[in-house]
């Protein structure tokens, strides 16, 4: 019971301590993160994506603006291993898995205000908002994120693109 | 012999979690997002956990291995390292095929490896706290038996 007792105090003394430093940084930290986590907004107008923004977000579409975006020879990026994205992936997308090459690629095609759009295997893969906040990170503002990705994308019967040489 | 023993497993484990958790505090929204692809945490907490988690694991990794609070510290690594088992088990279980977020190496996936490495981490920290007395601390001095 002793050896309970102390691992008990000695873990909320830990505990504690640790909280208190979390708040701290995160009020301090320019980039503080909310404590509750926000689910992405949606945006379905094409005209609102399509202009250059000088805030940085990062939002979601559907398959429908999705669909025209790419008819609009808007950037896709693919968050999938690139083994995957080598089977099959939307057009205009690049591979992310060089990540210096990605930004080259990003900086001479959209620059840093102009959309571009990620995505990964499906809604439950993550790897797109992960990315997207990467690429925020880098500078990047007009992110938006495919969240029924290469699933959707393939189940609804659209354009793709297979070329194992790239 | 014993006391040796305890000193590397002390250093080798809270190493891994002090390094582990350097990434996650330079950039928790991304920590945030590899603890919500495990689709287990409710009320948009991951956020929460991402803001807290790093600083534990940094102060029970330090603590561990300069002697302070040496017991206070491996249970929280031990209950941590189950708590870590128990979730890619269940995500490897739904079928997701998710960077873990360990920290430890970028794009580093879920699978059998890691659960070995926890496991493994486990073992030494449980065998550490049943140990009769825990040598080179600092604070409190003494052991568990006292």
């Amino acid at each position: 019971m002793k050896i309970v007792q102390k691992i008990w105090t000695q873990g909320s003394i830990l505990l504690l301590l640790s909280i208190f430093i979390g708040v701290t940084i995160n009020l301090s930290r320019k980039d503080s993160v909310p404590w509750l986590a926000q689910p992405l907004s949606e945006v379905n107008e094409l005209e609102l994506i399509l202009q250059p923004v000088y805030e940085p977000f990062i939002k979601n579409i559907s398959i429908e603006i999705a669909e025209q975006l790419v008819e609009k020879n808007i950037p896709f990026v693919d968050a999938r291993d690139d083994e995957y994205y080598r089977e099959g992936h939307i057009p205009n997308a690049v591979s992310s898995s060089d990540f210096l090459r990605l930004t080259e690629y990003l900086d001479i095609s959209v620059g840093l205000f102009d959309p571009f759009v990620v995505y990964c295997s499906d809604d439950d893969c993550g790897s797109s908002e992960e990315l997207a906040i990467q690429l925020q990170a880098e500078g990047y503002m007009n992110i938006y994120v495919f969240k029924g990705g290469w699933k959707e994308w393939n189940k609804a019967g659209l354009p793709i693109v297979m070329d194992s040489n790239e | 012999m014993n006391k040796y023993i305890q000193l590397v497993i002390r250093i080798i484990v809270g190493g891994l979690f002090i390094y582990a958790s350097i990434d996650k505090i330079s950039d928790p929204a991304t920590f945030a997002k590899q603890i919500n692809n495990y689709h287990i945490i409710p009320f948009g907490l991951e956020n929460t956990i991402a803001l807290v988690l790093p600083w534990l694991e940094i102060i029970i990794g330090i603590c561990l291995i300069i002697g302070v609070y040496v017991e206070g510290a491996s249970g929280w690594i031990l209950l941590l390292l189950i708590s870590f088992i128990i979730f890619m088990v269940q995500a490897i279980m739904r079928g997701y095929n998710i960077e873990c977020g360990c920290g430890l190496k970028e794009g580093q996936m879920i699978g059998l490896k890691k659960i070995l490495e926890n496991t493994i981490m486990s073992i030494s920290m449980f065998w550490l706290m049943i140990q009769p007395k825990i040598y080179f601390t600092l604070f409190p001095k003494t052991g568990l038996e006292e």
